[in-house]
């Protein structure tokens, strides 16, 4: 293997927080891309989550009358379902963007001197600005529906870390491989589809057959979801040990990403 | 000038070609080549030394490596052997504006293209103004730079670019867009930039501009850096190799390489006022060949007043340019020119045989006749080309019976050192006469 990119374990922030503004500028840019011009403008970030949280709900509790872990109320299944909807659609945000990272800022690779790694902290950023917007109105929600303010989400800042490290490592993989393999596009949307199945979102852990719960308990995505569910549903503290351990695999899982996005992106400019 | 610029040791650029992006991402990985890869080397071992506030020429032809130079200086492409190494901050004003979004306003476009090229967000704020105010956009600067005209993009992209304060500056001929007004203004700022002690990488097919703007030059040909030196001599090995035929093409290659070429050219130069000369070699590749068929021109060529066929021309001296037309049917109102024209394509001066409303009455199908134009060579160093035509009327209206664009190409040089005061195209100046000085105010010293 040669490469004239670094791989280190410590670049991997050094170069982002080098770059901190034009990252800043970039998710910006970007989010305000989506909704400029639009009548509502910022509006569809707030209306989109609070539309999910209500068709979910009453689709759920009431024609499948569902209640978490088959007891509580309507209220405790919304928000214990939009809990796991929103570290779920994190990273599904973070893997449908990332096949066309590269290949949708051509300029960036071909033309000028870039340090192309950022393009992936700036999508984490735009898909962190979604989450933020979901995770107001879960917050709103919880406030308004159970009138009980979660001080437990103070520790949000810790339960962020692990869900920014996975996801920059995945926007990473995915995104140099995209490059090189139309057929990634098409992969991941497959994968978003099993992962929202394969996630304790609708349902919860302990309902899932003995025979099947593995294949949940290997998701990274189940423990971080248990997690947010601790804070607004149970108003439990997330486990410190839980967190650590999270912070670890996701610190090596954005490494590897890393590793491999800074391998393979000498051929960019030559595939593209 | 001792302190170096920039330094190129044992360059080399090849470009693989890979028949699909998986086997690229193969190669990465294990570094192993796939049977069916080709190579494709557009740099050879290439190494100069530029050294701190020196202006350097680069010319070549197409194909030559130019653009792969720039490319590795620059850092969007990496060499395959060999080192770059650029002392300072880098600013490319090659492809203007290709790191702007057209969705976004000029002044984000700013902030964005500016932390591009490395400025903070206050080193910006701090030279905001400056760079509206040189891209005279006013208003337009919060309008997305999807709406602006080209000649607004280019300027917005210049002024950043230069903005940014850059020790070595790469440009190329892309620089040629926007008015005439701007242009002067990019070329104010480039030359500032030269006074200031930036080092400056220029990279054109012109020869003027490598001659007026350049303190050094290169000249690059498939890959190889065949000749270093000051811009006179590479400009004139250039040329030699720009119109050469192709058999003898690799012989003066080597000779440029081993520097004996060189000689050859010094030699012709110092010859004392040498005679008109005829260069086999010198012959245009751009001739266009168009005419009713009613008439043909034949063997247009320039003679000396004494009849011998020149093609490099002594600047002030008289010539003849002449050509030979057969009539193959009657033609009405026939009249005859020319067209001089530079290498580029400006329209110097025609001669014609008669004024327009006049002409020859009636030419009878079969009759030969030959145009013979006297000529003053008032041009510059250079090579420029003439047109040769015919019209005649035909359903009452004037058309060419047969026209060859670009039928002759010629040289012309100076022979005398005093005529180095004369830039441009024409030659303006009276034989000998020096320019004078009057002293209307002030004090002789």
């Amino acid at each position: 293997m040669k490469s004239h990119h670094r791989r280190s374990f410590a670049l991997m922030f050094s170069s982002a927080w080098t770059h901190r503004q034009l990252i800043l500028l970039m998710t910006k840019r970007s989010v305000q891309a989506q909704y400029r011009g639009s009548i509502f403008g910022l509006v569809w970030a707030v209306f989109h989550p609070l539309l999910l949280l209500g068709v979910y709900t009453v689709v759920f509790t009431e024609v499948f009358s569902a209640r978490w872990a088959g007891e509580g109320g309507v209220v405790d299944y919304a928000i214990a379902l939009f809990s796991g909807l929103i570290v779920f659609n994190f990273f599904a945000d973070c893997l449908a963007n990332a096949p066309h990272l590269i290949s949708s800022h051509l300029n960036y690779v071909k033309k000028v001197v870039f340090p192309l790694e950022i393009l992936a902290w700036s999508a984490i950023g735009k898909s962190l600005f979604h989450f933020f917007a979901s995770l107001a109105v879960l917050l709103a929600a919880v406030v308004f529906m159970t009138h009980r303010i979660p001080i437990q989400l103070t520790m949000l800042p810790l339960m962020l870390v692990p869900l920014v490290l996975m996801g920059i490592g995945v926007v990473w993989l995915v995104s140099s491989l995209g490059v090189y393999l139309k057929d990634v596009g098409q992969f991941v949307q497959i994968v978003i589809l099993l992962l929202m199945f394969l996630s304790p979102i609708f349902y919860s852990l302990e309902q899932v057959p003995m025979r099947l719960a593995f294949i949940l308990e290997l998701n990274p995505l189940t423990p971080m979801m248990a997690q947010f569910r601790d804070v607004f549903l149970f108003g439990h503290w997330p486990s410190l040990s839980s967190v650590l351990r999270l912070t670890g695999m996701g610190a090596l899982w954005a490494w590897a990403g890393f590793a491999w996005f800074q391998t393979t992106r000498d051929g960019f400019a030559d595939v593209l | 000038m001792s302190e170096l610029a920039i330094e190129v040791k044992g360059l080399s650029k090849s470009y693989e070609f890979y028949e699909s992006p998986l086997d690229r991402l193969k190669h990465l990985l294990t570094g192993s080549r796939s049977a069916n890869q080709v190579a494709f080397q557009a740099l050879k071992n290439v190494s100069f030394n530029v050294y701190k506030g020196e202006t350097i020429g680069v010319v070549g032809q197409n194909g030559s490596g130019k653009s792969t130079l720039l490319h590795l200086l620059v850092g969007t492409h990496r060499p395959s052997r060999g080192k770059v190494t650029v002392h300072g901050r880098i600013a490319a004003l090659l492809e203007l504006g290709s790191g702007f979004d057209p969705e976004f306003t000029g002044r984000e476009n700013v902030y964005m293209n500016g932390q591009v090229l490395g400025l903070s967000r206050s080193d910006i704020d701090a030279r905001f103004d400056e760079i509206v105010a040189f891209a005279e956009l006013g208003l337009f600067m919060d309008r997305p730079v999807k709406t602006y005209s080209s000649g607004m993009f280019v300027r917005l992209a210049f002024s950043v670019a230069i903005h940014t304060d850059p020790e070595v500056l790469v440009i190329d001929e892309s620089l040629a867009v926007g008015d005439e007004a701007f242009q002067r203004k990019c070329i104010a700022q480039i030359e500032s930039f030269q006074e200031r002690g930036g080092t400056l990488v220029f990279v054109s097919h012109s020869a003027a501009t490598v001659l007026a703007l350049c303190d050094r030059a290169i000249l690059l040909d498939h890959g190889e850096l065949l000749m270093d030196g000051t811009p006179k001599d590479v400009v004139a090995h250039y040329h030699k190799l720009l119109f050469t035929v192709p058999e003898q093409r690799e012989a003066l290659r080597q000779a440029i390489l081993n520097g004996t070429a060189e000689q050859l050219a010094v030699e012709r130069d110092l010859g004392t006022a040498p005679a008109p000369e005829f260069d086999p070699n010198l012959k245009p590749t751009s001739t266009i060949v168009y005419g009713s068929g009613a008439a043909e021109v034949m063997d247009p060529h320039i003679t000396d007043t004494e009849g011998n066929r020149v093609n490099i021309l002594n600047r002030g001296d008289t010539y003849v340019y002449t050509y030979r037309v057969a009539f193959r049917s009657a033609a009405y109102c026939v009249r005859a020119g020319n067209l001089f024209k530079t290498l580029s394509g400006v329209e110097l001066g025609a001669l014609i045989s008669h004024p327009r409303g006049g002409g020859l009455s009636e030419v009878e199908a079969g009759t030969e006749l030959v145009f013979a134009y006297p000529f003053r060579c008032v041009m510059q160093e250079g090579v420029y080309f003439a047109n040769a035509g015919i019209v005649g009327q035909v359903n009452g209206e004037e058309t060419f019976l047969h026209r060859i664009v670009d039928a002759v190409m010629f040289r012309v040089r100076t022979e005398s050192p005093s005529d180095k005061r004369v830039e441009g195209v024409i030659d303006f100046s009276v034989n000998g006469m020096p320019v004078s000085i009057t002293r209307i105010h002030g004090v002789r010293s």
